[in-house]
């Protein structure tokens, strides 16, 4: 949440914390979750912290199939990646990089290795 | 604040995909096109990737399916409590009517029954063609 709050900057809802009875998932295998909307524009992002947790550790690179990862518009990306880097708390995975002629960015992760991307439209 | 510009996901059979972002959750298709390249190999820390790529839309948001066709990585298993694994929830008008229509058509792994998720949501799952969880989810007050 900090992650998303801080670095990225969406805007923190709640935290809701309860038994997952019906949730209407697939899984019966947890008892307890905690939950959060992270929200920027009409975008809600969903996080949430299951007890016990499983599936830790995994290679979430973007190659992989049924990762995801997230991608933001920034209005200065050389200003948030010195921002970013002066945190020195948030893994940068990539350096700024031009793609094509209207787009410059940079990778980070999030704490659960999730690939997050600040970008810039150039003109 | 950021602004959201996509969210992404990697699939297995791109045509697959955009097939049920576009029949099954209403999104509008937009075009296919090959990518790969030494930019996006600087920032995704790989090599020589090529990919397929297109933009899903719903409103403002946009899903980016990835398609992988050199330098692609593992098939990972996914499930709603796994850690860094995805899920997208659509709103639907009608969710009764929306899982009626899915189970007709046959093709769709339905993953849940019908569920009073709260007092005014009404959900239920599917999975996409890769597994990644999708909610059917109607406000109902």
């Amino acid at each position: 949440m900090a992650f998303y709050r801080d670095v990225a900057e969406m805007n923190e809802g709640a935290v809701l914390e309860g038994e997952n009875r019906a949730s209407g998932t697939p899984s019966k295998e947890h008892s307890r979750m905690k939950m959060v909307h992270l929200i920027t524009g009409t975008f809600v992002l969903q996080l949430i912290e299951y007890v016990p947790a499983r599936g830790g550790g995994r290679d979430l690179r973007q190659e992989n199939v049924g990762s995801t990862h997230i991608s933001f518009y920034v209005p200065d990306v050389e200003a948030k990646y010195a921002q970013v880097k002066a945190r020195g708390d948030v893994k940068i995975t990539s350096p700024l990089t031009t793609m094509g002629s209207s787009l410059r960015g940079f990778y980070t992760e999030d704490p659960d290795g999730i690939p997050v991307e600040f970008v810039q439209t150039t003109k | 604040m950021a602004e959201l510009f996509h969210i992404g996901l990697t699939v297995k059979d791109i045509e697959r995909s955009i097939a049920f972002y576009r029949d099954v959750a209403g999104m509008s298709a937009g075009e296919v096109f090959v990518g790969g390249s030494k930019e996006f190999d600087t920032l995704t820390n790989n090599t020589n990737a090529k990919l397929k790529v297109t933009y899903m839309t719903a409103g403002s948001f946009m899903l980016q399916l990835i398609q992988y066709t050199a330098a692609g990585g593992a098939v990972l298993a996914l499930h709603h409590n796994n850690v860094g694994s995805p899920h997208i929830s659509l709103y639907v008008p009608d969710v009764e009517a929306k899982y009626a229509e899915l189970q007709r058509r046959g093709d769709v792994k339905i993953t849940s029954g019908m569920v009073q998720i709260a007092r005014n949501m009404r959900s239920f799952y599917t999975e996409d063609p890769d597994g990644v969880p999708v909610e059917f989810l109607q406000l109902t007050k």
